[in-house]
């Protein structure tokens, strides 16, 4: 029996609450704050076109040009400016992201609440693709979409989310199988209401903070997996990603001497994925108070 | 008798807020009181009365955050200032504690014998296997087989694992034992042996007994002395005997007005409202609002816990009118009076509520029964009914045999017949069917033989609307009121679901008949609970919005699930006098069930005994009652717990707790526990038969039996 002391705060106050006084949170939060500011006026601001070729006064072009006052975080091998690059590569990198989770979760969400509201023949089915899924790969798998379907930003997407929902289709029917047998299900039922009432009105609510959980983890794992995609050049090649730049780093061999082509975007990288953990273990905490002692 | 244990103006505050500390809570304020070596002492009160958390500091088990003060002299020393070494010892050792809910505070991956040992190798040094023989003998010494040592909780009865926690707290032979509400979640038959095993404890070795629980029956027929407790405060405290007959205090009287009895065709009067949250700053009394001799006196000056006479203290201004008021308190009209009226609405408008709502429900009942009910069919008929869960076993694989390993039959050929307008009770022990069957009944789950006919039509292959219809018609509330209303909804939300589901009602309309059945069943005015959501109610409020729910659609037939079970004496007496109300008002069919045949006997025209899936004996409440004849409805009655404590009742004759998983004989399912058996018994199963004016499956009436011999 839970006794509440009092009405329970919406999501978003105990979210704000939790990060006043979580400093992992505050940075996370601020640093991905900061690469969403980036991605959507990026573009905009950014000094150079990403693919201008630079060029000295005389006509030279300037590669493999360490940072400087010109170009911030240097040059590439054939004088693109990589300040730039990153700029717009963020958001590359966050949309494939942010779309991946969102449909993760989605998917996940779905399958996690037919499978463990119906259970017998249907949860069987559903958890069995789940191990299948969980049986393969998840980049090695979309590298293969990719090279057969399309290179694109919407195949880049799916590709991704066809294995990823694994893991939330897992944690959310396990939820939804123990809220299923709450007795405010069973007085619905009595009361005459259908699955699709007892499933989006009832039970959806219980779970959605476990998949609201699940989006940065997702988010997280997306841009990584989007990012080791593009670095192997499966990536699609009208974007520009933190992969993509790392890619063509490789490629031009210039791994090892241009120390910024490397740093720039992976640490854009190492940053996003990093805050996201933060943030998403105090979600976790916030939406989850019985963890926290 | 010296004190044992004396308790000094205890007071126990909680911090609101949860960071920024904003204030305190007084939870108990002021509580003294002092049990004797050997001496049993019953804390009674309604929930949130301070009981557990009093008992609990005693201890010194509060959250570290609590403030307490006062004194808890333990033989003479203070608990509440031992250094935190001879803390130690006199936990468990000294004192020993069985908390609320004991079995489900067992560890669920070791065996209880290994729980048991670990608590005595912690206090004492010998070697384990002493310990574990040692473990053994407590075991038996509550009354359970000491080879049940090896068993894991899960494979234990809840008697049982009440009585392993019950072990547990004895195995250091402590001098006092603090049990709180140790029978408050059990059946009246495990009530009653737990209760027996406890008074044995006490008189064989001596343990001082400090009983918490809200039911005063328990303590009548356990302690000898008790203390009241009304919103963290003594209201009235002395010898059982004294205080129960002749009470000194409006809330004891109260207490005693609200409880039920098998034998008493008494009314069950309610106290209304409800305890005070605690830390409303008052000044009067802390009763006064539920008062009903409450005087301006009363709500000016709070009063002192005084002395009656040498053994008795009660906290009343007017102790010397405690007889008149005893004659007084048995009206029921002078507690109705007492309640508390929202500002603005006056009694007489309410009433006029009332009777509109009346001539509504008369009117509803007349268009729809109407002439059908002349026909005289049952309303409901269910016809050798069986529902059995199959278990399925890894080795040898069930699969491979091509059928279940065995089956649980929760149900096992139940048959009885409900008459429009009738009130069925169904009885047992936990674990006989009962919830089984009434899921049954209203379809929650589909049976595995036999038929359930509801106006005629077969339940079984309800599909679509018809199905949808029947869901209008027949309502159920569900067992437990803390968990069978969605936390996410309001008042208003879940009052209004099924009309929303039936699309029933428009706009403002709908809006009426939700605050209708919310005045129905007296959550009074609607509008002041609409907005709530089911976490800032009481008990007895939450069961009030499942009824509502139920109510609202205006069904026909009415299945109530232990409705009353959770809930506090007062409570229990206030659900059951609005269901006889409804009842009488709208002509509903009800199915009741119950563990307790007080509940039934006040509420039901007819009562069904079950057993194991089985009923064993059914007919009129009052043939039953005046004339119980199969076995187990004698050993149920029995097994009620009389509030009087002048009357002293033998303890129940079952030697032996009901356990669903073991090998059921082919004959009587009661054969094993029945004193009363005969050979035959094992060997033949009883059918149903006719037997002084009911029916009754026991070999011991059947004249087959006796021709064949």
């Amino acid at each position: 029996m839970v006794a509440y002391a009092a009405r329970p705060a919406s999501y978003v106050v105990r979210l704000a609450r939790a990060a006043s006084w979580d400093w992992g949170m505050v940075l996370g939060l601020v640093v991905l704050a900061v690469f969403l500011v980036v991605a959507a006026i990026g573009p905009a601001v950014a000094p150079y076109d990403w693919m201008q070729i630079n060029r000295t006064d005389r006509g030279a072009t300037v590669g493999l040009q360490p940072p400087s006052d010109r170009f911030w975080l240097g040059t590439t091998n054939m004088g693109r400016d990589i300040f730039s690059q990153v700029l717009v590569g963020t958001r590359g990198a966050l949309a494939v992201g942010g779309a991946a989770a969102l449909s993760v979760v989605t998917i996940g969400l779905l399958i996690g609440l037919l499978a463990g509201y119906f259970r017998g023949w249907v949860d069987s089915v559903l958890m069995r693709l789940v191990d299948l899924a969980y049986s393969l790969p998840l980049e090695p798998i979309a590298i293969v979409v990719l090279a057969i379907v399309s290179r694109s930003f919407v195949t880049m997407v799916l590709a991704i989310s066809l294995l990823a929902w694994r893991g939330p289709a897992r944690v959310i029917r396990a939820q939804v199988l123990s809220v299923s047998q709450r007795p405010y299900i069973k007085a619905a039922r009595i009361a005459g209401a259908g699955h699709t009432r007892l499933l989006f009105v009832h039970i959806l609510p219980d779970v959605l903070p476990l998949a609201l959980m699940y989006l940065p983890v997702a988010f997280g794992r997306a841009v990584l997996a989007e990012a080791a995609i593009s670095f192997l050049g499966f990536g699609a090649p009208d974007l520009i990603t933190w992969g993509q730049m790392l890619q063509q780093g490789f490629v031009a061999g210039a791994a090892r001497t241009a120390w910024w082509w490397i740093l720039a975007p992976g640490g854009c990288i190492s940053a996003v994925v990093v805050s996201v953990f933060f943030v998403a273990r105090s979600f976790e905490d916030s939406l989850n108070p019985r963890m926290r002692q | 008798m010296n004190a044992l244990l004396e308790v000094r103006d205890l007071r126990i505050e909680y911090p609101v807020g949860s960071r920024r500390q904003e204030g305190w809570v007084c939870a108990v304020g002021g509580v003294s009181f002092s049990v004797a070596e050997g001496d049993s002492v019953g804390l009674i009160g309604e929930s949130g009365c301070g009981k557990t958390s009093a008992i609990r500091a005693i201890l010194r088990l509060h959250a570290p955050a609590t403030r307490v003060s006062g004194q808890v002299l333990f033989r003479g020393r203070d608990v509440l200032t031992l250094p935190e070494a001879e803390l130690r010892r006199v936990r468990w050792q000294e004192i020993a504690l069985v908390p609320q809910s004991a079995m489900n505070s067992l560890n669920p991956v070791h065996s209880v014998g290994a729980q048991i040992v670990e608590g005595l190798l912690a206090h004492q040094s010998m070697p384990w296997g002493r310990a574990w023989k040692q473990a053994g003998e407590l075991l038996e010494m509550v009354g359970v087989p000491g080879e049940r040592l090896r068993a894991y909780p899960h494979q234990l009865s809840g008697g049982m694992k009440q009585r392993v926690c019950l072990a547990m707290a004895l195995s250091l032979r402590p001098s006092l034992l603090l049990a709180d509400e140790p029978t408050t979640a059990l059946d009246v038959i495990l009530q009653d042996r737990i209760l027996a095993e406890l008074e044995r404890l006490r008189s064989q070795f001596g343990v001082a007994l400090v009983l918490v629980t809200h039911d005063i029956s328990v303590v009548a027929e356990t302690c000898r002395k008790v203390v009241v407790l009304y919103g963290g405060q003594v209201v009235e405290a002395g010898p059982v005997d004294e205080v129960f007959t002749a009470p000194a205090h409006p809330y004891t009287m109260g207490l005693l007005n609200s409880s039920i009895t098998l034998r008493g065709a008494r009314r069950a009067i309610s106290i209304p409202g409800t305890v005070p949250e605690p830390g409303q700053g008052q000044q009067g009394c802390i009763f006064v609002d539920r008062c009903p001799f409450a005087t301006d006196r009363c709500r000016s000056e709070r009063p002192s816990l005084a002395p009656i006479d040498q053994q008795r203290r009660a906290a009343c201004h007017y102790r010397g009118e405690a007889a008149a008021f005893r004659q007084r308190a048995t009206h029921e009209e002078l507690w109705q009076q007492q309640q508390q009226l929202p500002p603005g609405a006056s009694l007489p408008a309410i009433e006029a509520a009332d009777r509109d709502a009346e001539t509504r429900g008369r009117g509803d009942a007349g268009t729809s029964d109407g002439v059908v009910e002349e026909t005289g069919a049952p309303l409901v008929q269910v016809g050798a009914v069986r529902k059995w869960f199959p278990v399925y076993q890894l080795f040898p694989p069930s699969w491979l045999q091509h059928r279940p390993a065995r089956y649980v039959k929760a149900v096992d050929g139940v048959g009885f017949s409900v008459e429009r307008g009738e009130v069925l009770g169904l009885a047992g022990e936990s674990g006989s069917g009962k919830s089984t069957t009434a899921e049954l009944l209203v379809r929650l789950q589909d049976c595995t033989a036999g038929s359930i006919t509801y106006r005629g039509t077969d339940v079984r292959g309800l599909k679509g609307v018809a199905l949808r219809e029947f869901r209008r018609r027949v309502q159920m509330v569900v067992q437990d009121p803390y968990q069978s209303l969605n936390p996410h909804f309001s008042v208003q939300a879940l009052v209004e679901e099924p009309l929303a589901v039936h699309s029933l009602g428009q706009g403002r309309e709908r809006q009426e008949r939700v605050r209708q059945a919310l005045h129905d069943v007296g959550l009074r005015p609607a509008e002041r609970y609409l907005d709530r959501r089911p976490h800032e109610l009481s008990g007895g409020e939450r069961q009030r919005v499942s009824l509502a729910r139920a109510l609202v659609l205006q069904p026909e037939f009415l299945v109530l699930d232990e409705p009353t079970s959770m809930l506090d004496l007062s409570l229990r007496a206030g659900l059951l006098n609005l269901l006889q109300r409804l009842q009488e008002q709208y002509r509903l069919t009800m199915i009741l069930i119950s563990h307790d045949l007080a509940v039934l006997r006040y509420m039901c025209r007819r009562i069904a005994i079950m057993y194991l899936g089985q009923i064993m004996e059914i007919g009129e409440t009052q043939v039953l009652m005046d004339n119980p004849l199969h076995p187990y409805t004698r050993s149920l009655m029995a097994a009620i717990p009389n509030p009087d404590p002048r009357q002293r009742r033998p303890r129940t004759d079952l030697p032996t707790d009901l356990d669903e998983r073991a090998p059921r004989p082919p004959g009587c399912p009661f054969e094993p526990r029945c004193k009363l058996r005969m050979p035959a018994c094992r060997e033949r199963k009883p059918a149903l038969f006719e037997h002084q004016g009911r029916e009754v499956a026991c070999w011991l009436y059947s004249l087959v039996l006796s021709a064949e011999s």
